[in-house]
C-alpha cells in the first residue's frame, strides 16, 4: 500500500517555512536542485521519473522536516538517492526551502455536493452558502473533479486554496460539457467570462502565494468531463482532474495504415524479445524467435506504446484488444511431434512479412498475409522429417494440407515445402 | 500514425545560436530540424561515407538525412541505443533484446531486412536494461555493452542496480560471423561507446552504486571495472557474492582512465568520440569529445598513455545544448553532430529530445589544450599566451572517490591548495608545474584567474587529471 500523509497543513508550513526561509536560502537550494534533483524531478519541478514537487501530492509527507528527512535519508530501492551523505543539514534545508517556494496549483480542496439541484434551477436562485450538503469531504489530490458524485442530477462546490507561483496576468481557460451553470471565485470574486461552444478563456491578475478558490456547477450533460488550468509563459497549472490526467496518461497508439507493421517493445501478456505484426485489416499477431512459435494474436486496434516510451518506459505496451492466444507458446512447430531446437534468423518486409529461422538446422520461413479478418500462415521449410503444428484454443485453424486432431494439425508429408493456415476467430 | 511518419519529410537546417551558452569563441550550435510529430530522442548515430547521416531513436526508427531530406529508414525496433555503419553500407544497430543488421535489399531507401547478428545474451524486459553499440574494434568485431537493470524483484540487489544474469553489466565483441563474446564485466550504465585510432576502445559510465562519479575506462579483455551483480556471469553464485564485500572487489577492479567530476563536468556521460577531422574542428586534435545527458554539454577527454594504461584529464568545453547530449559523430565536414534526448532522465536543456551540431569557425578560443604528467608533476599547455602575471595565480587540489555500495562519493583523502613551483615556458603557452604526485589521485586545476595576453579569462577555467600511475 502506498504511503500517502493527509495534508492538513501544508500551507501553515508554507507561512512558516517563507517566514523563516530567506530569498538566499531558497536560491542556495536552487542551486543544488538544479545541478542534482532536476535529473529526476524535472527543470521545473514538474516530475520526471521522480515525483512531481510543486503539486498538492506528497506520498512522504508534506511538512518541511518530512521533506527534509526524504531528502537526506532517501529511498533508495525506489532510486530516491540519501543525499544526507552528500550535503550538509543547512544546503538539504536551503533544497526544502526552494522547493516549498514552488508549489503551485490547488490546496485543501474541500467538496459539497447538493442533490434536488437540476438544470432547471437557475443558478442566480442558488444560495450556495447556507445549502445544507448531502454529502461533502475532502479531495486528495487537490483537483476538481465533477465526477465524483454518482446521481444524476446534482450541484457541487469545490472551496479551497491556490497557490500562485509568480506575479502576474494569467490566463484562466476552460473547457466543459455544458454551456451554463459553471461559476469560478477567486478571492471571493466572480471571474467574468461567457462560455462559447463549451468553453472559455479569462485574464485574471495574480499576485505570488496564497489565494482563496472556489468552483460551482450543476449538472447539465450526461458526463461531467472538466479541462480546467491556469496558464501563464511558463507556466500550465492543471486544476481540475481531467486537465491532470491528461498529463499522465497520455496514449500512444500505434496502427499499421497501408501495410503491416513489425514492431518490438515490451508487451504486456507475451515475453520478452517476442515481435509483433499489426495488419491495416485490424489483425495482430506476434511471433516467438526464442522458440519459432506464432505466440499471441489479437483482434482491433494494435498497441498503445505509451507505457513503453514515456518516462523511462519502465511498464508495458498495451495491446488494444483481447488476446485470442498469447504466452511463450501459441501456433507451434513440431517435428515428429517434438520442439526442434530453434535458431532465430531474421524478418524481412520486402516480399510481405516474413519470418526465417532453422528448426533443428533446416530452413523455415513464416510468411503471413490476411483474409477478411483471418490470418493466413504460409510455412516454407526444407524439413524432411514428420512436420506438425501444436495448436492454442481460443482460434480455429484450418489447412488444406493437413488434417487437425486433438489440438494438432498433422501436416502430409509431400507437402513439407510449403503449407498454409488459416486462424479465424 | 505511421502514414504520416513514413512519409519522406523535407529538412531544413534551422541555425540557432546557443542561448547563453558557456561555448569556447568560434564555436556554433545549429540545430536540425528533425521530422514532424516524431519523436526523435537520438540514442544512435553514424555518418556514411557519403556524407548521409543515420539517427536511431529511442521510439524504434531509424531516420536518414541526405541532403537536407529524411528518409524514415526503419521502424518497430526496441529502444535502440547505437548505430553504426557498416562497410558495406548496411546499418547495425543495438537494440534491447539483440544486435540486428538492418539491409536496404532493393534500394529504395527503405530497410527490408532486419537480420540477427547476435542475440546471445539475456533481456528481461526491464526498462533499464539498454544495450548499447555503434562500435568496430579494428578486427571487425562489433562492440557493445548491456546496461544492469534496476527495480527487477528476481534479480540480486546489493544496492541499487540490479541483474539476473545474462551478462547485463558486461561489455561484449560480436564478431562478423556472429559469435558472442563476453569481453570485461563490473559495468553499471555504461552509456557510452568509442574508440582512439589505435582500436583501443573505451566506454563512459554513470556515478550510481559503487561508481563514485561518472568515469571513462578502456574496455580491456577480463577486465572488472567495480559493479559486482555482474559477477554471476564470471562464475560467482548470487551467495557467494552476497558474502563479499567491498574490499574483495575492490582488489578486483580496475581504477578508471579518468573520473568525470559529477555535477561540475557530467552527470551521465555519452559515448566518446574522437577528433579525427585534422584541424576543421579547432585545436583539439587526438582528443575525446564526450556528451553529458543532464548537463546538456560536452566536455574533453586527453589520454596519456603510462606503460599499458591509459589515463588523462578531463576539460569542460560546451554547454548549452537542447536536449541530453548522448550520441556524437563527426561529419566528414569537420562538423560534430550531437544526437539528443531528454526522456526519463532531464537533462538542463529543457527540450526532450533533438538534433544539432557543433562547427568551428577558424578563431582559436582561449582554453586549456592539454594537461599531461611529467616525472614530477605537470605540464599545462594553453591555445594562446598567457599573461604572465597571472600564470602562478592558479589553485591544486587533490582528492580521491571511495569504492562503495553507496549511491556516489563524495571527493575524499582532500588536499588543499597543494604545494608547488610553476614555471611558464618561452612559448607562453606551458606551464611546467611541479608537484608531488601521489597514484589513484585526481589532480584539480583551477585557473580561473588566469589571462591571456589581451586579459580574457578562460571560458572553462578547470582540469582534473586522474593519476593512476606515475611515470617512472
Amino acid at each position: 500500500m502506498m504511503l500517502r500523509i493527509t495534508i492538513t497543513s501544508l500551507l501553515s508550513c508554507l507561512l512558516l517555512t517563507s517566514a523563516l526561509a530567506d530569498q538566499e536560502s531558497i536560491n542556495r537550494g536552487k542551486k543544488i536542485y538544479d545541478m542534482v534533483c532536476f535529473a529526476c524531478h524535472g527543470k521545473n519541478l514538474e516530475g520526471a521519473t521522480g515525483f512531481n514537487l510543486k503539486d498538492s501530492e506528497w506520498i512522504h509527507g508534506n511538512k518541511p522536516e518530512q521533506i527534509l528527512a526524504t531528502i537526506k535519508n532517501g529511498f533508495p530501492d525506489k532510486g530516491m538517492i540519501a543525499f544526507g551523505a552528500v550535503y550538509k543539514d543547512d544546503q538539504l534545508k536551503d533544497i526544502v526551502n526552494f522547493i516549498l517556494s514552488k508549489q503551485e496549483g490547488l490546496r485543501d480542496l474541500k467538496y459539497e455536493i447538493y442533490q434536488g439541484i437540476t438544470s432547471q434551477t437557475k443558478m442566480k436562485d442558488i444560495k450556495w452558502d447556507s445549502l445544507k450538503a448531502d454529502k461533502s469531504g475532502t479531495v486528495m489530490p487537490s483537483y476538481v473533479d465533477f465526477n465524483i458524485p454518482e446521481v444524476d442530477a446534482f450541484g457541487m462546490k469545490f472551496k479551497g486554496k491556490l497557490l500562485v507561483p509568480e506575479d502576474g496576468n494569467y490566463t484562466l481557460s476552460a473547457g466543459l460539457r455544458q454551456n451554463s451553470h459553471f461559476e469560478i471565485f477567486i478571492d471571493g470574486k466572480a471571474l467574468n467570462y461567457k462560455i462559447k461552444n463549451k468553453r472559455f478563456n479569462t485574464k485574471i491578475d495574480l499576485k505570488k502565494g496564497e489565494h482563496t478558490f472556489e468552483a460551482r456547477m450543476v449538472k447539465i450533460d450526461k458526463y461531467c468531463h472538466i479541462n480546467l488550468n491556469l496558464k501563464k509563459k511558463g507556466y500550465d497549472i492543471p486544476l481540475s482532474m481531467t486537465s491532470f490526467r491528461k498529463i499522465r496518461d497520455q496514449k500512444v497508439v500505434i496502427s499499421a495504415v497501408k501495410e503491416p507493421l513489425i514492431m518490438r517493445k515490451r508487451i504486456d501478456g507475451i515475453p520478452t524479445k517476442t515481435i509483433a505484426v499489426a495488419y491495416p485489416e485490424k489483425v495482430n499477431y506476434a511471433f516467438n524467435p526464442q522458440n519459432g512459435s506464432i505466440n499471441a494474436m489479437w483482434l482491433g486496434e494494435f498497441l498503445d506504446i505509451a507505457p513503453n516510451i514515456n518516462g523511462r518506459g519502465n511498464r508495458g505496451s498495451v495491446p488494444l484488444g483481447k488476446y485470442l492466444f498469447n504466452g511463450e507458446t501459441g501456433i507451434d512447430l513440431l517435428v515428429n511431434g517434438k520442439s526442434p531446437v530453434v535458431d532465430y534468423k531474421k524478418y524481412s518486409t520486402y516480399q510481405g512479412t516474413t519470418f526465417t529461422f532453422t528448426a533443428n538446422g533446416k530452413t523455415v520461413s513464416i510468411s503471413s498475409s490476411i483474409k477478411g479478418q483471418n490470418l493466413v500462415l504460409n510455412y516454407k521449410t526444407n524439413i524432411s522429417d514428420q512436420i506438425s503444428l501444436k495448436l492454442p484454443a481460443g482460434v480455429t485453424v484450418s489447412s488444406k494440407n493437413g488434417t487437425v486432431n486433438s489440438g494438432i494439425l498433422k501436416i502430409r508429408q509431400a507437402d513439407n515445402k510449403n503449407f498454409s493456415i488459416t486462424v479465424a476467430k | 500514425m505511421f502514414k504520416n511518419l513514413l512519409k519522406t519529410l523535407i529538412a531544413g537546417l534551422l541555425t540557432l545560436s546557443a542561448a547563453n551558452a558557456a561555448s569556447p569563441e568560434g564555436y556554433k550550435i545549429q540545430t536540425i530540424k528533425t521530422p514532424d510529430r516524431v519523436l526523435f530522442h537520438v540514442t544512435g548515430l553514424d555518418v556514411a561515407k557519403d556524407g548521409t547521416v543515420y539517427c536511431a531513436t529511442r521510439f524504434g526508427d531509424v531516420w536518414a538525412l541526405k541532403k537536407d531530406v529524411w528518409t524514415h529508414f526503419a521502424q518497430g525496433l526496441h529502444e535502440p541505443c547505437g548505430l553504426l555503419v557498416d562497410d558495406d553500407g548496411s546499418i547495425v544497430v543495438t537494440q534491447k533484446p539483440e544486435l540486428t543488421r538492418l539491409v536496404d535489399i532493393n534500394k529504395d531507401g527503405k530497410a527490408d531486412e532486419y537480420i540477427k547478428v547476435s542475440s546471445d545474451f539475456e533481456f528481461h524486459n526491464n526498462y533499464h536494461e539498454f544495450n548499447y553499440g555503434g562500435v568496430k574494434d579494428n578486427e571487425g568485431n562489433y562492440v557493445g555493452a548491456l546496461n544492469l537493470a534496476h527495480g527487477d524483484p528476481k534479480a540480486l540487489k546489493l544496492s541499487t542496480m540490479v541483474s539476473q544474469g545474462g551478462y547485463r553489466g558486461w561489455a561484449y565483441k560480436v564478431t562478423p560471423e556472429g559469435k558472442f563474446i563476453p569481453w570485461a564485466s563490473g559495468l553499471r550504465s555504461p552509456a557510452g561507446l568509442g574508440k582512439n585510432p589505435a582500436g583501443d576502445i573505451f566506454y563512459t559510465d554513470n556515478q550510481g552504486d559503487f561508481v563514485g562519479t561518472s568515469m571513462m575506462h578502456q574496455i580491456t579483455k577480463d577486465a572488472f571495472y567495480g559493479h559486482p551483480v555482474s559477477l554471476l556471469d564470471k562464475g560467482y553464485s548470487r551467495e557467494q557474492i552476497k558474502k563479499m564485500n567491498e574490499a574483495d572487489w575492490d582488489k578486483m577492479r580496475t581504477v578508471p582512465v579518468v573520473w568525470i567530476p559529477h555535477g561540475e563536468i557530467a552527470n551521465s556521460p555519452g559515448n566518446p568520440e574522437w577528433d579525427t577531422t585534422k584541424g576543421k574542428f579547432g585545436p583539439f586534435k587526438d582528443q575525446f569529445f564526450v556528451g553529458d545527458q543532464t548537463r546538456s554539454s560536452l566536455f574533453r577527454v586527453s589520454l596519456q598513455k603510462i606503460g599499458d594504461i591509459y589515463q588523462g584529464v578531463v576539460i569542460d568545453f560546451m554547454t548549452g545544448f537542447q536536449s541530453g547530449a548522448m550520441r556524437l559523430k563527426f561529419d566528414q565536414d569537420g562538423a560534430l553532430w550531437v544526437g539528443e534526448t531528454g526522456r526519463g532522465w532531464t537533462a538542463r536543456g529543457g527540450k526532450l529530445y533533438g538534433l544539432q551540431k557543433v562547427t568551428w569557425d577558424g578563431t582559436v578560443p582561449f582554453e586549456i589544450q592539454d594537461v599531461k604528467m611529467t616525472k614530477d608533476g605537470f605540464k599545462v599547455t594553453f591555445t594562446k599566451e598567457i599573461d604572465e602575471s597571472t600564470a602562478k595565480n592558479f589553485q591544486l587540489d587533490n582528492w580521491w572517490y571511495e569504492y562503495r555500495r553507496g549511491y556516489g562519493s563524495p571527493k575524499g583523502e582532500y588536499g588543499t591548495d597543494l604545494k608547488k613551483t610553476v614555471t611558464i615556458g618561452s612559448d607562453k603557452k606551458t606551464l611546467e608545474v611541479k608537484t608531488d604526485l601521489t597514484e589513484r589521485k585526481v589532480y584539480g586545476f583551477d585557473f580561473t584567474k588566469i589571462k591571456d595576453s589581451k586579459g580574457k579569462t578562460l571560458v572553462n577555467p578547470k582540469a582534473f587529471y586522474t593519476l593512476v600511475k606515475k611515470l617512472k
